[in-house]
């Protein structure tokens, strides 16, 4: 055993060992996707218990790991740049303001990227963290709209886009911090806020304390956490996070090769797309005892999922299942269909609608860096 | 050397400040991943070079090619890896040989506990 088999095998222990102090413990658990800095997704059983999914168990991704500590008093946010006059709001000053509430589907733009890797196996994978489902969760987030903080600064005509940065800061100075530009237009949406609740409490620390900023329908590289300043100007930054990152191609080319940033746009709105949440893989059922098949289906900017349909042979036939009622358009909405299994081997899968007409696709286009896997979930089961 | 025992204690102690508990640190190093990294020089740098900003896990759980093994070790370089010219492409064909997209993948997420609700800083480890 070498030296990398024989630590990795002594970690494996140690991981082990952690997560069954946990579970005896009876504490939640996270994946471990990476595991510094954090990139840990929400186990598809845990996503299964809430139509919102806990703070808790919510899932966290890092671009460079939080701010080490933040004064909440000395707290500003910041707005500047083509307005007429800059401001510094404290968190006092948000709460003075209008507070709206909206659901929002929260989903990393890389949320299944290792699936690239198994449709496209012999191409080059996507780089990156390598989510399988459980880079998503959906929460009632609250706070002001960007549009009311906007006019509160005053927004110059010739300003088109905003330039967004959190309180992170990567570790080396060589190290391009997360900054992320975004069109103005989207941010005056209705439903656009700086969020400082997060299903009815403050923000956690890891979800950005103490404030957000909510983009509703679109990937998550565009909800900053631990929100410090926007910056309104009249070209698309082009800082390494916008400009090379997070982008996808304006024409898909060969799957495995790679893609200069010109040739490709910001990635934007998320796509048509379920997770079955229960039964997961790998769980034994028992032949003729009904069950209820349930999980959440969701889209993107300017459409919600209509329709989820089921099947139980691999994608051979298709039966609709009952869709719930969906909170709010950028919402995800539970789909349940009871069904009684047969003794022997299932496949279960879910392929989603939206109100476009847009439908999951078995797999998803390949391109440079893995975004926006919508690709049709495949559930294996053994009926005893 | 030196530089990077300095830079592996400073980010050792950010990372230790930042609310990722030494037990997360001591476990960085050991994700396979279903591949086979044998020990050698290029270990070693990818040991102590890339785990600086991230955990092992991030390398191991990918399967690249030769191309897209270089643009991320170059990028990596500019954003701060200590990994000189002249090891770089070793480092790469190393990378390249034993991930990639042939090599057979089993990931491994590990179940962790998840952090209890802090609000201005990290829970206490």
């Amino acid at each position: 055993m070498n030296q990398f088999t024989r630590t990795t095998f002594l970690a494996a222990g140690a991981l082990s060992a952690l997560a069954a102090s946990a579970r005896a413990a009876g504490g939640p658990l996270l994946d471990a996707v990476n595991q510094r800095p954090y990139d840990w997704g929400t186990p598809l059983d845990e996503l299964n218990e809430n139509l919102y999914t806990a703070n808790r168990t919510f899932f966290i991704r890092s671009h460079m790991g939080p701010p080490l500590q933040i004064d909440e008093g000395a707290y500003r946010l910041r707005v500047d740049g083509l307005v007429k006059t800059p401001l510094a709001l404290s968190l006092t000053d948000l709460k003075k303001m209008p507070r709206h509430e909206v659901p929002v589907v929260l989903q990393c733009a890389g949320n299944g990227r290792a699936f690239y890797g198994d449709a496209y196996p012999t191409a080059s994978h996507p780089a990156g963290a390598q989510w399988k489902y459980g880079g998503v969760g959906n929460a009632r987030w609250a706070g002001v709209r960007v549009r009311d903080v906007l006019a509160a600064a005053g927004v110059d005509p010739s300003a088109k886009f905003a330039t967004n940065e959190g309180l992170d800061d990567p570790l080396l100075a060589t190290t391009p911090k997360f900054v992320r530009g975004i069109e103005l237009g989207k941010i005056m949406d209705d439903d656009a806020i700086f969020a400082y609740e997060m299903n009815g409490e403050s923000l956690p620390y890891y979800h950005g304390f103490p404030v957000r900023l909510i983009v509703p329908g679109w990937a998550g590289d565009h909800f900053v956490k631990w929100f410090s300043r926007m910056t309104l100007t009249d070209t698309l930054t082009t800082a390494f996070w916008t400009g090379t990152g997070y982008r996808y191609p304006n024409v898909l080319g060969e799957p495995g090769v790679g893609m200069p940033p010109d040739q490709m746009h910001p990635v934007t709105a998320i796509n048509v797309k379920s997770i079955l949440t229960s039964p997961v893989s790998g769980r034994s059922l028992s032949a003729g005892k009904p069950i209820v098949v349930s999980g959440f289906a969701w889209s993107g900017d300017g459409a919600i999922a209509s329709k989820v349909e089921i099947s139980f042979d691999d994608g051979k036939s298709w039966t609709e299942a009952r869709l719930g009622v969906s909170p709010g358009k950028y919402s995800w909405r539970q789909f349940t269909l009871p069904w009684t299994p047969q003794r022997g081997s299932a496949t279960i899968s879910a392929r989603a609608t939206d109100t476009n007409g847009a439908v999951q696709p078995i797999a998803s286009p390949w391109n440079p860096s893995g975004y926006l896997w919508n690709g049709i979930q495949r559930v294996e089961l053994e009926v005893a | 050397m030196r530089i990077r025992l300095i830079l592996a204690a400073l980010i050792l102690t950010c990372a230790l400040s930042a609310g990722f508990t030494s037990r997360t640190i001591a476990a960085d190093s050991l994700e396979t991943n279903g591949a086979e990294l044998p020990s050698g020089p290029e270990l070693m740098l990818v040991q102590t070079d890339c785990q600086i900003c991230h955990s092992l896990d991030l390398v191991t759980s990918q399967r690249l090619s030769v191309a897209v093994w270089t643009a991320e070790v170059a990028k990596m370089v500019r954003w701060g890896s200590p990994l000189t010219a002249d090891q770089q492409p070793a480092v790469v064909a190393y990378l390249a040989k034993y991930l990639a997209p042939s090599v057979p993948r089993k990931l491994n997420h590990p179940a962790v506990p998840a952090p209890p609700i802090t609000y201005n800083k990290a829970p206490a480890p």
